[in-house]
């Protein structure tokens, strides 16, 4: 067993990572269900999901099934879910210590350049990604009581880190727009983000995603829907009253959000993403009607980095030089969200068709 | 602080881009970050490239109208903060870097302010370990952690 901090030889990483897929393996034959695959397109990438039996099935595939295709001979990445309790089979040991958790997850000591590891908190799930073989594994003790967050943006961790290094950026952001573009709202969590994606639901902008997307600078920077959730507070419930009956968690506590499949009830309003015109800052300040003004970049780039990095582990500097560069190269705006909702997606439409943004 | 004194940036665990004059710090390692903009993010630029402190003070003096006292006062003082916050750390640079003259007209200099923001730190400050079941698995028990 290594020591606190230190790293792991590639062996043992490896070591581990090929015991944990034989009880993917084995749990999968002693399944009753068996093995399930599911195919999704996401970031122009094909994603293979191998689950064992659908009790995670069920938790994981929702939010992604807007990029659900045909079975493909090869995929770009491989993940294989399971949980120890439909699969009948007991999980190994963790090889490291207790006290090896960092706060967010990680384990130092099995993190190298060919394999990355993290327990989630609060998802209570291991995560894990060999690089070389495109391969993850993504593991729950069982599939009971699966907080509405994983559902809502299920494996954010081994797609960010398979992504990051295939040229995708994972962004902490919500993205409306149309085929010919759109923009990015960013900004930390409660900041209106999901407000003013969820009010382009009944507009004429399509939705890319309320909260996470991934982000590809290169020829010009474009954004790809990675989920089909919308989370509603507490307070949407009340703006947006037509949403309550698609809750896909019916019943959520008050300290939870209510998760909306939109691929199921909105499928309609769903686009696969956009060139990015613009980067908005949502805030709220209380008037009836929405405004737009124009920003500095470097605001954009405080709003939108640090909320972003700080979820993520792994390649942060990648990640902080790839907002910088996207922020260099789209202009910035605050968004002051009116109290009337509809206004926002009309000043976002508004914009678009402005001169202030590269037509 | 001696004025031959150098810096460099506290890197890897501080990350920082400066676009048109304001600056954005990062610090990877306690959540931090911060803000700059103007005659501190000049000052910021010219430090996260080891000019020596005179050097630096040189600069401002140079690029802004103003009392020479005040300039050197704040520009001591922007420099003791970004160390006292561990975003730059002394480098043994030997203070040869040379000021480059600025071709445009001076600016009025305005006490430079490090605009700090603590609002990430919830997402480092996560605990995942509660408890642990007979293997050694975490039973987190944590809230969301958006």
């Amino acid at each position: 067993m290594s020591v606190n901090k230190s790293f792991s030889s590639n062996k043992e990483t490896v070591t581990f990572f090929d015991e944990v897929l034989e009880k993917f393996e084995e749990a999968c034959e002693k399944s009753a269900e068996g093995l399930m695959e599911r195919y999704y397109e996401i970031g122009g990438y094909t994603l293979c999901l191998k689950y064992c039996g659908s009790a995670l099935m069920d938790h994981v595939s929702p939010s992604l099934e807007h990029g659900l295709r045909p079975a493909s001979d090869t995929p770009d990445l491989t993940i294989c879910l399971w949980d120890s309790a439909s699969g009948n089979t007991e999980m190994v040991p963790p090889p490291w210590a207790t006290k090896e958790f960092e706060h967010q997850g990680e384990i130092i000591s099995f993190n190298n350049e060919h394999i990355a590891t993290l327990f989630q908190p609060g998802e209570d799930t291991l995560n894990l990604l060999d690089f070389s073989r495109d391969l993850g594994i993504f593991w729950r003790r069982d599939a009971i009581n699966v907080p509405y967050y994983l559902t809502g943006a299920p494996l954010r961790s081994i797609l960010h880190w398979w992504m990051s290094n295939n040229g995708r950026q994972f962004i902490h952001g919500a993205a409306v727009g149309r085929e010919s573009g759109g923009v990015l709202l960013v900004g930390k969590g409660g900041s209106g983000k999901s407000t003013a994606a969820i009010s382009c639901l009944n507009s004429n902008l399509s939705y890319v995603g309320d909260d996470y997307c991934l982000m590809a600078l290169d020829p010009e920077p474009y954004v790809y829907s990675l989920y089909n959730s919308a989370k509603l507070n507490f307070d949407h419930f009340d703006r947006f009253p037509q949403l309550v009956p698609y809750l896909h968690n019916q019943h959520p506590s008050e300290e939870d959000k209510g998760l909306v499949i939109l691929q199921r009830h909105f499928p309609e309003k769903l686009i696969s993403g956009f060139t990015i015109k613009a980067v908005l800052i949502p805030r709220v300040l209380g008037n009836a009607q929405s405004q737009i003004h124009r920003t500095s970049a470097a605001s954009a780039l405080a709003a939108l980095a640090p909320s972003t990095l700080f979820q993520l582990t792994r390649n942060r500097e990648l990640s902080f030089r790839r907002i910088s560069q996207l922020v260099k190269t789209v202009p910035a705006f605050i968004l002051d969200s009116g109290t009337n909702i509809q206004s926002i997606p009309a000043v976002i439409e508004t914009l678009l068709e402005s001169n202030l943004v590269d037509n | 602080m001696a004025l031959s004194a150098c810096y460099r940036v506290n890197s890897p665990s501080v990350i920082n881009d400066t676009i048109d004059n304001e600056s954005v710090i990062i610090n990877l390692s306690d959540g931090f970050y911060y803000s700059l903009d103007d005659v501190g993010s000049v000052i910021w630029e010219a430090v996260s490239q080891r000019h020596s402190v005179d050097d630096v003070v040189r600069q401002i003096k140079n690029q802004y109208q103003g009392d020479a006292g005040e300039i050197e006062a704040c520009v001591h003082d922007l420099i003791t903060e970004l160390e006292k916050e561990q975003l730059i750390v002394p480098d043994n640079h030997d203070g040869s870097l040379v000021v480059l003259d600025s071709n445009q007209e001076p600016r009025p200099f305005a006490k430079p302010v490090l605009n700090k923001f603590g609002d990430m730190q919830d997402l480092l400050l996560l605990d995942p370990i509660h408890e642990v079941d007979e293997k050694g698995w975490p039973f987190s028990g944590n809230k969301n952690p958006e």
